[in-house]
């Protein structure tokens, strides 16, 4: 009974990872080249720019009963069109430390478009909570796949210690989380790879 | 002997409901009402009033639970059973309600669709908590019932 009601609320959830510029409601106008926003990433040791050129996409897993589609945690049973494998787009998100500004891609201010620093969830927690902050995250991919547009699926790993979080944003490469997860295997320091059907469309300049 | 237990059940079963309901409601607010980054960022109920609120009625549980106890005197009983019945009820509106935000909260929005938000269960223990609050001022009915058709 709980496991089923709490099911249908986690199926509820979602949480698309628009993209720090691909609001629905945002107030940025499309860029020209039909770009609707854009935000930093790590690739291979460089920060490159991710353009935005449509709006976040759920896939239905199968319990997903949300309006939207979106079931973190689950897979996507049909998967949006594309010419090649879909890459991964990784959120990093630190877990109990603030990083240096530096080192975050959203939300940091100037850099997310259309992304805001805080969330509305008094309708939930009550008076005092109309400007909850929002944690802070940055992105990693493994691949620029030819600078081409196309659909990405979005996975989180989370980041427990300053020490790990200083590494990766070091090296900003996918391959050092992969070494440091493989030599963490009781996720002390960080998470494993926590998979959605959130799908993102945007390329990598 | 089983006409002893019984007893003993009937007698404790009100005090430890309450008990139960009251710690549970207290718990429920502690924990997540929802989450952030696939379940990586909790957002506990305390953070807002609401939260605070529901602590409050978990406390006036555990305090009901004392009055409950077979050494208090009926009077003293029966005043707590009304508490019971009207904190318990009060709380289960209040969860369902809650529950309906989050539901709400964590569709996708433009707002918040970045971080990923995700119902946590804190609710559904205040819910359960509330339930159990409002079940222990039911045997308290069940006597009565029973002696007036002793009567």
């Amino acid at each position: 009974m709980h496991r089923a009601f709490n099911t249908s609320f986690i199926v509820a959830v979602a949480a698309a990872l628009a993209a720090c510029g691909s609001d629905s409601n945002n107030s940025v106008a499309p860029l020209p080249g039909g770009v609707l926003g854009s935000t930093p990433g790590w690739f291979n040791g460089d920060v490159v720019e991710f353009d935005y050129t449509a709006q976040f996409e759920c896939k239905n897993p199968p319990a997903a009963g949300s309006t939207s589609g979106c079931e973190l945690g689950a897979d996507a049973v049909t998967m949006p069109r594309a010419n090649t494998a879909i890459p991964v787009l990784y959120v990093l998100v630190p877990m109990g430390f603030t990083p240096p500004d530096s080192t975050l891609h959203c939300p940091t201010p100037g850099n997310c478009v259309a992304h805001p620093h805080d969330a509305d969830v008094s309708r939930v927690f009550g008076p005092g909570t109309e400007k909850n902050l929002l944690p802070p995250h940055s992105h990693i991919i493994i691949d620029a796949m030819n600078h081409q547009t196309t659909p990405w699926v979005l996975e989180v790993i989370g980041v427990k210690d300053r020490p790990t979080w200083d590494n990766i944003a070091a090296t900003q490469n996918l391959g050092q989380v992969r070494l440091l997860q493989l030599a963490d295997p009781k996720n002390v320091h960080l998470t494993d790879d926590i998979s959605t059907n959130i799908f993102l469309f945007f390329r990598v300049r | 002997m089983r006409a002893l237990s019984h007893s003993a059940i009937s007698t404790w079963r009100a005090p430890l409901l309450a008990l139960a309901g009251g710690g549970a409601i207290a718990l429920g607010s502690w924990l997540p009402w929802m989450t952030y980054f696939a379940g990586l960022v909790p957002l506990r109920g305390w953070i807002g009033l609401n939260g605070r609120l529901l602590l409050g009625a978990g406390v006036i549980g555990l305090v009901v639970a004392v009055a409950l106890a077979p050494r208090r005197g009926a009077r003293t009983r029966g005043y707590a059973r009304r508490v019971a019945a009207l904190v318990g009820l009060g709380v289960v509106a209040a969860a369902a309600w809650l529950l309906l935000g989050v539901w709400d909260l964590t569709r996708i929005h433009a707002a918040n669709a970045m971080v990923a938000p995700r119902p946590g269960f804190g609710l559904v223990v205040v819910l359960a908590g509330g339930a159990m609050l409002c079940a222990s001022a039911w045997p308290a009915a069940k006597t009565r019932l029973g002696s007036v058709e002793n009567q």
